[in-house]
């Protein structure tokens, strides 16, 4: 067991957290399918509107990869193909019939998850509908069985503002996560599983390397954890997924079915019932969250990197949290507290220039106000004190937006992802978007290749 | 919602809507918008992933390194008036009597410098459809402040459509310079005008009074004193001679820039900008230390028969001239410095050295400060582009 101490960072209290109690839903009406959970991949549609699905079968084929397939997780009707600007793809929307039929693809047995060939258990997994669930760095893609990794990460933490504890979405399938362990070392023998210091419960399991962080934010990011135990460098890849989905890989080779139920936290200041849902997985936020819809934000995922989803919104593929933050925008006039003369009573910020590092609270309750106006980039260093890589962030920026390619690589830009830098994006004064230069960044090496 | 809230929302909102495409103030929409977010925080939310954000934003960073210009601005406005009133036979010594001689010399100043500079930042902003830039507030601040008081005011007038102009507008506005433009400025009025920012006769506001002269006034600032003492004799005796000692050099009740005498208000302002994380303790430090190291050598150096100005104590360095008001409120502008860390040590360490390398050793300036400041400047890309090979390398190596 290694232990690793991250200083770089910064908790953002949030008031609203889930308290750790768990209420089960178990008849979902509706879920869906989001291409948007995927970037790099182009999907093909394998059903039409009206048509009958179970659960466990095809409703999106990948273009390039025809076995990489997204399952559902109902058994219904395909109710509506919902297309955006210039037709793209949207969301499969899914009516739950209650029935649960599912697709059988055949349990495996410990014996035969040994014995199998690599490229059988690949496939299985794939048409399980799981194999998306396992990611690769460096782009934050779907993982590629071509180019098997240096090592898998399993992460067991999170340290986002309002992130739901892995230990408590974990419950229910707690039992599988050896066994999900044991399949993914078939992959790699190098594998890390991650949890907090002070969360001794991940400590049980074996034939992984247990890694041990402390710190503030990014300390539970698998970028963080990445870097401190196995950088990336030229040519490396790196596969990892949260100690859940790592669960019901083993629960999906166990049963032999597409597995269907997952916890979410529902957490922010707007939620009226600030707790965990064990729900259907890819569910509709309304069928399950009580939330105070107006002027809210809904995120699914953290406020740092989620998706803005809206009322009608769905659980995202990878996500285990919906916050629900206050939407901004309120004009403060000179003379008022929150104005940018005014003593900032009510202000959080990074930086002690308000009166609030002094007499400010402990919980925050933040909206989504910008709280300036964009300009160039004025503090040099600011970026630096959020990310405990050794990266020059500021002139990494600043390749990119050169669009110069060798630089951005060389400065280290195939180490991070977007939500790796989050919390520079929220520091900046002069409200630079650095996550999105770096999803930009990446974009243009991953089209280069 | 407040009463200034009732009063300024429907006349901001009409501005707004007049600002708008197609509307009359098309073209205006940039100042309406810098006027409008001034008096009240702009209603924009986030649009990306990272949906809170830190309350600070670029004009209240701005105003607190003016807030921490205040005491040097304050305490210049008084020591210009004491020593016009030190000069002159008959003048009411009063504290408020040195404020309004001070003010009548400062303000006018600090008037032209803005109304040029914020000027030409709106027309920019205008053409270029950018927003208007709070950076100039500073810069507009710290131009006079680097003035002797007999400045013409014209001359800030050009001297700051230089600065702003060539040093940072053509390379793109605030952020973009490589130049600090404050001493940009500052730099042209030395080489343009000579006279009226040099010698004996430009640091005190006597130019009303000049028949009412106390017998033996003498203008020189204790550098000129300290460069022109001859080998052998004694520098300290020398200034002390003309009245300058360490202490009221430090307190800077002495002749010199509007602004850049009292290294105890500049320690205010260091404290404000250090406390609150604004400015770089790394490239404020680094510069002490830099210009603390080249007076001690020239210590070690200096003999009886050297220049005088080297046997000068090491201290004495750090309280005159443009030295700390360099250090605090130049050399952290984070923009024109270094901008990595290890950068910044070796940025501030150099500038502390060439100011006091060109201070003692080149009679032609007697300033070094800013020359080393602007020097610096210019080399800071470069010592970043070491850092970054470093860091490089580092990246390479492990794999």
């Amino acid at each position: 067991m290694s232990i690793h101490y991250i200083k770089k960072g910064l908790d953002i209290a949030l008031d609203g957290l889930a308290e750790a109690r768990v209420e089960t839903f178990t008849a979902a009406k509706t879920i869906a399918l989001q291409p948007q959970d995927f970037p790099y991949i182009a999907w093909r549609l394998a059903v039409n509107e009206g048509d009958d699905v179970q659960i466990g079968s095809p409703v999106l084929v990948a273009k390039e990869d025809e076995s990489l397939i997204l399952t559902s997780t109902v058994s219904g009707k395909v109710k509506a193909i919902v297309r955006g600007e210039r037709r793209a793809l949207l969301r499969v929307e899914i009516e739950s019939d209650g029935q649960n039929s599912a697709v059988e693809h055949g349990a495996l047995s410990d014996d035969q998850i040994h014995g199998i060939e690599l490229e059988v258990l690949c496939a299985k997994l794939k048409a399980l509908g799981v194999w998306p669930l396992i990611r690769q760095r460096p782009f934050e893609k779907v993982a590629d069985f071509n180019k098997l990794p240096k090592a898998i990460f399993i992460n067991a933490m999170d340290t986002a503002p309002l992130a739901a504890q892995q230990a408590v979405i974990l419950q229910n399938h707690q039992e599988f996560l050896q066994k999900g362990i044991d399949i993914l070392k078939r992959f790699c023998k190098d594998i890390h599983l991650d949890s907090a210091v002070k969360d001794q419960s991940f400590e049980k399991y074996q034939r992984v390397q247990h890694q041990k962080f402390d710190g503030p934010h990014p300390a539970g990011l698998i970028g963080t954890h990445i870097a401190k135990v196995s950088p990336l460098n030229r040519g490396d890849v790196v596969w990892y997924l949260t100690a859940e989905h790592a669960a019901l890989i083993g629960e999906a080779i166990s049963k032999g079915i597409t597995p269907t139920q997952t916890i979410v936290a529902v957490a922010g200041s707007k939620a009226l019932r600030q707790q965990y849902f064990t729900i259907t997985r890819h569910s509709a936020v309304a069928d399950f969250a009580e939330i105070q819809w107006e002027d809210t934000r809904i995120i699914s995922g953290n406020v740092l990197t989620g998706n803005s989803i809206g009322k009608e919104g769905f659980v995202g593929f990878y996500d285990s949290l919906i916050s629900c933050i206050p939407e901004g925008g309120q004009q403060h006039y000179i003379s008022e507290d929150q104005h940018w003369t005014g003593p900032g009573f009510k202000s959080f910020s990074t930086f002690r220039l308000f009166a609030s590092k002094i007499f400010g609270n402990k919980k925050w309750n933040l909206n989504t106000s910008l709280n300036g106006g964009e300009r160039a980039i004025i503090l040099t260093e600011n970026y630096e004190r959020f990310v405990p890589h050794d990266i020059e962030v500021g002139f990494l920026l600043k390749a990119i937006i050169a669009e110069d390619i060798d630089e951005m690589e060389k400065l280290g830009l195939l180490e991070l992802a977007p939500e790796d830098v989050a919390l520079c994006t929220f520091a900046c004064p002069s409200k630079v978007e650095v996550a999105e230069i770096v999803r930009q960044g990446l974009n243009i090496l991953e089209k280069e290749g | 919602m407040n009463f200034i809230a009732k009063i300024l929302e429907k006349p901001l909102d009409k501005l707004n809507e007049l600002s708008q495409p197609g509307q009359p103030l098309e073209k205006m929409h940039r100042a309406v918008e810098a006027f409008d977010t001034f008096a009240r925080t702009p209603a924009l939310v986030t649009e990306s992933k990272v949906h809170i954000r830190d309350s600070l934003d670029s004009k209240r960073l701005m105003s607190t390194v003016i807030l921490a210009l205040i005491p040097a601005v304050l305490f210049g406005m008084w020591n210009t008036g004491m020593q016009t009133i030190n000069s002159v036979v008959g003048l009411d010594a009063s504290f408020l009597n040195a404020m309004f001689i001070g003010a009548k010399v400062l303000i006018p100043q600090l008037v032209v410098s803005y109304a040029v500079g914020l000027g030409i930042e709106f027309i920019f902003a205008l053409i270029r459809n950018h927003e208007v830039n709070e950076g100039f507030l500073v810069t507009g601040m710290l131009i006079p402040l680097t003035m002797p008081a007999e400045i013409p005011l014209w001359m800030i007038g050009v001297g700051t459509a230089f600065g702003v102009i060539f040093a940072k507008e053509v390379f793109g506005g605030t952020g973009f310079n490589f130049l600090n433009p404050a001493l940009t400025a500052r730099a042209f009025i030395f080489f343009s005008y000579p006279t009226k920012i040099s010698g004996d006769n430009v640091w005190r506001a006597i130019e009303a009074h000049k028949e009412q002269l106390v017998d033996g006034y003498s203008g020189a600032t204790p550098l000129a004193i300290a460069a022109t003492a001859p080998r052998g004799t004694n520098v300290v005796e020398q200034l002390s001679e003309a009245g300058f000692n360490f202490k009221n050099m430090l307190i800077g009740t002495i002749p010199g820039s509007i602004g850049e005498t009292s290294v105890i208000a500049f320690g205010i302002g260091a404290l404000i900008l250090l406390i609150t994380g604004v400015a770089s303790y790394k490239v404020m430090l680094s510069t002490i230390v830099g210009g603390a190291f080249m007076g001690i050598v020239f210590n070690l150096f200096g003999s009886e028969t050297s220049l005088a100005f080297m046997n000068l104590p090491w201290y004495y360095h750090l309280v005159m001239g443009g030295f700390a008001f360099g250090a605090v409120f130049m050399t952290t502008d984070p923009v024109s410095a270094a901008a990595t860390s290890l950068g910044k040590y070796i940025y501030g360490f150099l500038i502390g050295v060439l100011a006091i390398l060109i201070r003692v050793l080149n009679p032609a300036y007697p300033e070094g400060m800013m020359l080393a400041i602007l020097f610096m400047n210019i080399f800071a890309p470069l010592i970043d582009w070491v850092i970054l090979q470093l860091n490089i390398r580092r990246r390479l190596a492990r794999a």
